[in-house]
């Protein structure tokens, strides 16, 4: 409910307040009771790194140089994408008591969840770095001050418009809940996350070209491993994330208006 | 419409859809996309019909009726977070919703902390929400326990702190649904003295409520609510009465 009479300008001001007051909220409350804190946002990645380096190099061998570094440039890029999305279908159904009583722009909900996550992300990227200096990489280039920015709106984008379309749709088929546990698995093993692009075979390279989070993952290794901007991988991303912000756009703008009704 | 007019309901129908209710699964859906769309246009209840009236900027209005009759229905209907079926619903100027005291607070949080996240959530900018800080805490009477988490603060601290943060908006139109209950005798009394005192200042104010004394005590016109329509309007006394004549 930002004031009626004002102008554009204020109520910008006004959604950017309540962006950032809901953010600090998701992060204060986060971690509260918890011993580790921001920690668990690095242990997370960093055991699954183990245990795919376990499995897949110490036992199946798979032939990939630096396997563990390689497993954490796309696993924590991943790990923003997979909680965020894993966590959008309460979104709007848990703040039931807000979207009934209050109104304002619900879709900042969804915004401060993948903002939050993406901080969380941000704050792992000096760690990455310090883990590639130790294991003998280069360590940040020039580039990833091109790269990173430019990569972290392709996929906060990409995330917000699949989120938005979950936690809408959510709200009336709570079957979305159970059905995305299972969706977010495959897509995980349809990524390359533990292996890489070339090693797809020719028949399954049309579900990677369809995958969305396929060009993020390629994209931030090549800019965290290589150091350089991998373009046309930003390029897919960029269409990937036109394609969501619309799905999710009108998702919710269908179904806003019963959100209320149906809580 | 008139032009002092701070709400105007002009020909308002409100009917919810019962079926997310009963189905909330995708199997009816896909298996039988048909018979699910039919079954969701047939269950279907209508709460307001064709109900139409104006308040005037700086009026207070009181509505009454028993359970189940639409009330809440107008009020949501006024904050903005339902859209009716059919007619207009026109609202000039800043609402600030009492319709849940402390909406959004969140356990954990300390009550400084929620009351910048409740304020934001209510319209309010950051630094005018940081601005009336202490203005607030006094209002709610909580200032030795406000740095603690307010999951430990009782039933009252908690309506205290909803409607202090709720009556610093600065409103244009202030609706209350029964959250006048709230606390201890002396806060009540404080808190109807707040609502007199915003409506002397030409607060426009709707106040939904069983309370037939408050009602007769703050708002000089109320509306009679029956079952899909508007039974009586006009004064409250004689609303009140109207409403006392009703059969049970």
């Amino acid at each position: 409910m930002s004031p009626v009479n004002e102008g554009a300008a204020a109520r910008l001001g006004y959604y950017r307040d309540l962006v950032v007051t809901l953010t600090i909220k998701e992060i204060k409350v986060r971690y509260k009771r918890t011993i580790l804190g921001y920690a668990w946002s690095l242990l997370n990645p960093i055991v699954y790194a183990v245990t795919y380096w376990i499995a897949f190099k110490a036992i199946l061998n798979v032939k990939i140089e630096g396997y563990f570094v390689f497993l954490l440039s796309g696993l924590f890029p991943w790990q923003w994408l997979s909680s965020t999305l894993m966590s959008s279908p309460s979104a709007f159904v848990t703040n039931a008591p807000l979207i009934k009583k209050i109104r304002f722009p619900r879709y900042l909900i969804v915004l401060s969840a993948v903002l939050t996550e993406g901080l969380h992300f941000t704050l792992c990227i000096p760690v990455l770095a310090a883990i590639m200096l130790l294991w003998g990489r280069s360590g940040p280039q020039w580039s990833w001050l091109v790269g990173i920015p430019l990569l972290l709106v392709l996929q906060a984008l990409i995330i917000f418009g699949i989120a938005l379309a979950i936690a809408s749709c959510n709200v009336f088929f709570r079957d979305i809940e159970r059905l995305l546990a299972m969706v977010m698995t495959v897509l995980f093993y349809l990524t390359p996350v533990i292996y890489e692009p070339r090693m797809v075979p020719a028949v399954f390279r049309p579900i990677m070209a369809a995958n969305p989070f396929a060009p993020l993952i390629v994209a931030w290794r090549v800019l965290f491993l290589d150091g350089r901007v991998d373009w046309p991988s930003l390029q897919r991303a960029t269409v990937a994330a036109a394609i969501s912000v619309i799905v999710g756009a009108i998702a919710f703008h269908r179904l806003q208006w019963k959100f209320a009704e149906a809580l | 419409m008139t032009a002092a007019a701070a709400i105007s309901f002009d020909k308002v129908c409100k009917t919810y859809s019962l079926a997310f209710h009963l189905a909330g699964g995708i199997k009816g859906m896909v298996l039988r996309p048909r018979e699910a769309m039919r079954r969701m246009r047939l269950v279907e209840r209508e709460v307001l019909h064709d109900i139409s009236f104006d308040v005037a900027r700086g009026e207070s209005v009181g509505i009454i009726g028993r359970n189940g009759v639409g009330k809440s229905t107008i009020l949501a209907l006024i904050a903005g977070v339902l859209r009716p079926t059919s007619g207009s619903v026109t609202v000039n100027g800043r609402v600030s919703p009492l319709l849940e005291l402390g909406a959004g607070f969140h356990p954990e949080l300390t009550g400084r902390d929620n009351i910048v996240l409740n304020g934001v959530l209510l319209g309010m900018r950051r630094d005018e929400v940081v601005r009336k800080m202490a203005d607030i805490i006094a209002f709610a009477e909580i200032e030795p326990s406000i740095d603690e988490p307010i999951r430990v603060y009782s039933s009252g601290m908690l309506s205290r702190l909803g409607f202090a943060v709720a009556v610093h908006l600065e409103p244009e139109i202030l609706l209350i649904d029964e959250s006048l209950a709230v606390g201890d005798a002396l806060f009540q009394e404080k808190c109807i003295g707040k609502i007199a005192e915003l409506h002397r200042r030409g607060v426009t104010t709707l106040l939904v409520s069983h309370d037939l004394k408050s009602i007769e005590r703050l708002c000089t016109r109320a509306l009679v609510l029956e079952p899909r329509h508007v039974a009586f309007a006009g004064p409250s006394p004689a609303a009140v009465a109207f409403y006392r004549g009703l059969p049970a």
